[in-house]
């Protein structure tokens, strides 16, 4: 049985984008996230993505860092085998985009990208200071 | 930029001609992987728009250019058929979208002169040769100097 990591894939305006499901501490709604008093990032926003209407929020823990993140109207979990991940080609990877890689999934045509969380909590930490 | 030598070296190996924009451009054919259609396009978040998306190929993540774009020649609607030359440079595998593949053809290295009448300008700076035939210019490029500049962040 090949490897899998289990993701929350959500759906943000032109793109899908999968959060590895093993930093989420609890999900809640963008009304939750925003009375919650921590560090709030839109990642449509980030990404430059159009989305609109209520958001689902996924708050991350990792150590002393900690914010929520917005994500698209509905998120859901997503079983990835680890041989369907790509890196994200050099060749068009926007220094600027918080993306790790590309992963092809079952039954979609588009492919979803894994977002930096990593580095989004690292921004979670400024919008925070 | 190329030396005498190495164009004419480069000149006596079969060259993928296609169409774009309404010109006819070339390629060194044995820099192009496969042909492809177009299939379903993944756009790529924060990217200049020559970069059209992600194109999944067997399994692989090939990121596509808009030749006509980036070239600047005219752009034409997205009907018919589009096919896509899948090159592998020497750090780089793109996938280069344009209006038609029309085969690989052997040049003469007498044939091929100076770039001096292929337009607009960025066009001629990407070249290495040309070669006047009755239908007009055909172009030459430099795949490796076209696949660097065209890159992200470039």
């Amino acid at each position: 049985m090949a490897p899998e990591r289990t993701y929350l894939l959500s759906r943000l305006g032109r793109f899908d984008v999968l959060v590895e499901a093993g930093w989420v501490e609890e999900m809640g709604s963008e009304r939750d996230a925003l009375a919650s008093g921590l560090p709030v990032l839109d990642v449509a926003g980030r990404l430059d993505a159009e989305g609109d209407g209520e958001r689902v929020a996924a708050k991350l823990v990792d150590r002393d860092r900690v914010g929520w993140l917005l994500l698209g109207p509905r998120a859901e979990l997503h079983r990835v085998a680890a041989h369907d991940l790509r890196g994200m080609p050099r060749w068009a990877r926007a220094a600027a985009a918080p993306v790790l890689g590309v992963a092809v999934l079952a039954g979609r045509s588009q492919l979803a990208f894994e977002l930096d969380l990593d580095r989004l909590l690292e921004e979670l930490r400024e919008v925070d200071a | 930029m190329r030396t005498l030598a190495e164009l004419t070296l480069a000149a006596g190996e079969p060259w993928m001609r296609f169409r774009c924009g309404g010109a006819e451009l070339a390629v060194p054919a044995q820099q192009v992987e496969r042909l492809a259609p177009l299939q379903a396009i993944t756009p790529v978040p924060l990217v200049p728009p020559r970069i059209l998306g992600l194109m999944n190929l067997s399994g692989d993540a090939v990121p596509l250019l808009d030749v006509a774009r980036f070239l600047g020649l005219p752009t034409t609607p997205w009907t018919g058929v589009r096919a896509v030359l899948v090159c592998a440079a020497e750090r780089y595998r793109v996938g280069l979208v344009c209006e038609r593949a029309i085969g690989v053809e052997h040049i003469s290295p007498s044939a091929i002169g100076a770039p001096e009448l292929a337009a607009p300008e960025r066009v001629r700076a990407l070249a290495i040769g040309e070669l006047a035939t009755e239908a007009g210019v055909r172009v030459l490029l430099d795949l490796d100097r076209l696949l660097d500049e065209a890159r992200v962040g470039a």
